[in-house]
């Protein structure tokens, strides 16, 4: 017997399938085991998937938190709408619009609502009159960080088809991050006290030796590409990637975009 | 792809309901898509002012360009900014968890697992799969990752299926999700 394929499973639980190819599928699976649990797990799978995406939180929670950024980007955008940045004044008051977009519906006399209304008009010139829309008093905003420096950096291809990037001596406390990238070779970049670490490198490996305090912080990327790929850490194995699969053995303290983060807490 | 409707975007009206009607829904997508609440403020802003400037568009293909913009400004400038900058500055948390102060630590930990298992996998697998958890068809996910229509169900279930084992995981240490 010919089994559907995951694909078809797949649109059929989407329902995306046309209604006799929907029946086809039925009566397969009806008759089929392989495909009757080959289905079963896709439904799970995207349960999981419900589950956890349903756990975090809405956006309505950040908006609320961002008050005192749209107070000073409205005023940045204000100070400085002919320094080539006209879209600045619409991105902040766009925030403005997030955090008044209900307020706005309800009450059709607001400013957010005129606001809309204007720049619509006359987009991307800024309105002269317009007056920038402060939520509350700005706080002071403290000196923006330092730039940041890569105190070293290492990479390395893989060695037939495998990659291994070995921390060891880390304090507790120090900074380990993570990616899986599109490049071809791993890196391990090292910033602050971490550029005090020693560095080796062998066919498909790196090796980096402490100390690293505690404020110190490693990125290590990771290529996808690698068959096989692995990150230890002061002996522990963090993530393991063989092939398609990837583990990761240690729970992540949180993540950033596409970068896992991991506080050494050994 | 040409919708039903044909309506433009053309008036101002027109903007502000579709501004608030794919605002917050578009902000939820890029925090799940990026676990960065900053990053997903500057984007979800600047696909709105881009759309601005795009006012031709016809209102039924609203959606899928929003979505498309904010994953290829995700892809290309959110990485360069605010999370650049974040990352390198000496704060170790991201802000995500600290902003949840009011949550549980279990709570938080969920969060935190959920978010590991979503960066684990790929940008695409993200894209298509939280596409789809807003309802987009897989026309539309075919047209936003430039794929046929046709291939859109393998791709989410290979997603799904490695995001079920990210997440797994995530969960098998200490039993709980972390």
């Amino acid at each position: 017997m010919m089994h559907l394929t995951e694909g078809v499973l797949q649109a059929y639980l989407d329902d995306e399938l046309a209604g006799a190819e929907r029946v086809e599928v039925e009566a397969h699976v009806a008759a089929c085991s392989a495909c009757s649990v080959e289905l079963a797990e896709l439904e799970r799978a995207s349960s999981v998937l419900a589950a956890a995406l349903g756990s975090l939180p809405e956006p309505g929670v950040v908006l609320l938190e961002t008050r005192a950024g749209v107070a000073r980007r409205s005023r940045e955008a204000v100070a400085r709408p002919a320094a080539g940045f006209g879209w600045a004044l619409g991105r902040a008051a766009l925030l403005v619009l997030g955090l008044a977009a209900a307020a706005s519906a309800a009450i059709p006399g607001s400013p957010v609502r005129r606001w809309i209304v204007e720049f619509f008009e006359a987009p991307p010139t800024l309105p002269p009159a317009v007056e920038p829309v402060v939520v509350e008093p700005p706080a002071a905003e403290p000196p923006p960080p330092p730039a940041p420096r890569v105190a070293a950096e290492v990479s390395v291809a893989p060695a037939e088809g495998e990659v291994r990037v070995v921390l060891g001596e880390l304090s507790r406390e120090s900074h380990v991050r993570l990616r899986l990238t599109d490049e071809e070779r791993a890196s391990v970049l090292a910033y602050g006290a971490a550029g005090a670490a020693r560095f080796t490198t062998g066919p498909g490996r790196i090796d980096v030796r402490g100390p690293v305090a505690a404020d110190g912080e490693l990125l290590v990327l990771l290529p996808r590409g690698a068959a096989r790929a692995a990150l230890v850490v002061n002996g522990r194995t963090y993530l393991e990637k063989v092939d398609e699969a990837v583990r990761l053995l240690v729970p992540a303290t949180g993540s950033i975009e596409s970068e896992l983060l991991f506080r050494v807490d050994f | 792809m040409r919708y039903s409707d044909g309506a433009l975007v053309t008036s101002k009206l027109d903007f502000e309901r579709v501004f608030q009607e794919h605002y917050t829904p578009l902000l939820r997508y890029l925090q799940r898509l990026t676990g960065d609440p900053d990053v997903s403020d500057d984007v979800a802003q600047e696909t709105f002012v881009r759309l601005l400037r795009h006012a031709g568009i016809p209102e039924g293909e609203v959606r899928p360009w929003l979505y498309t913009v904010a994953t290829n400004l995700v892809r290309d400038a959110g990485r360069k900014t605010a999370r650049r900058k974040r990352l390198l500055s000496g704060s170790p948390q991201p802000r995500s968890v600290p902003a949840l102060a009011e949550e549980t630590m279990e709570r938080r930990e969920e969060i935190a697992a959920v978010q590991a298992a979503l960066a684990l996998i790929p940008l695409r697998d993200r894209q298509i799969l939280l596409m789809r958890e807003e309802g987009f068809r897989y026309d539309e996910i075919g047209q936003a990752t430039g794929v046929a229509a046709s291939s859109v169900g393998t791709l989410i279930a290979r997603a799904l299926k490695r995001f079920a084992e990210a997440y797994g995981s995530q969960q098998s240490e200490g039993g709980t999700p972390r």
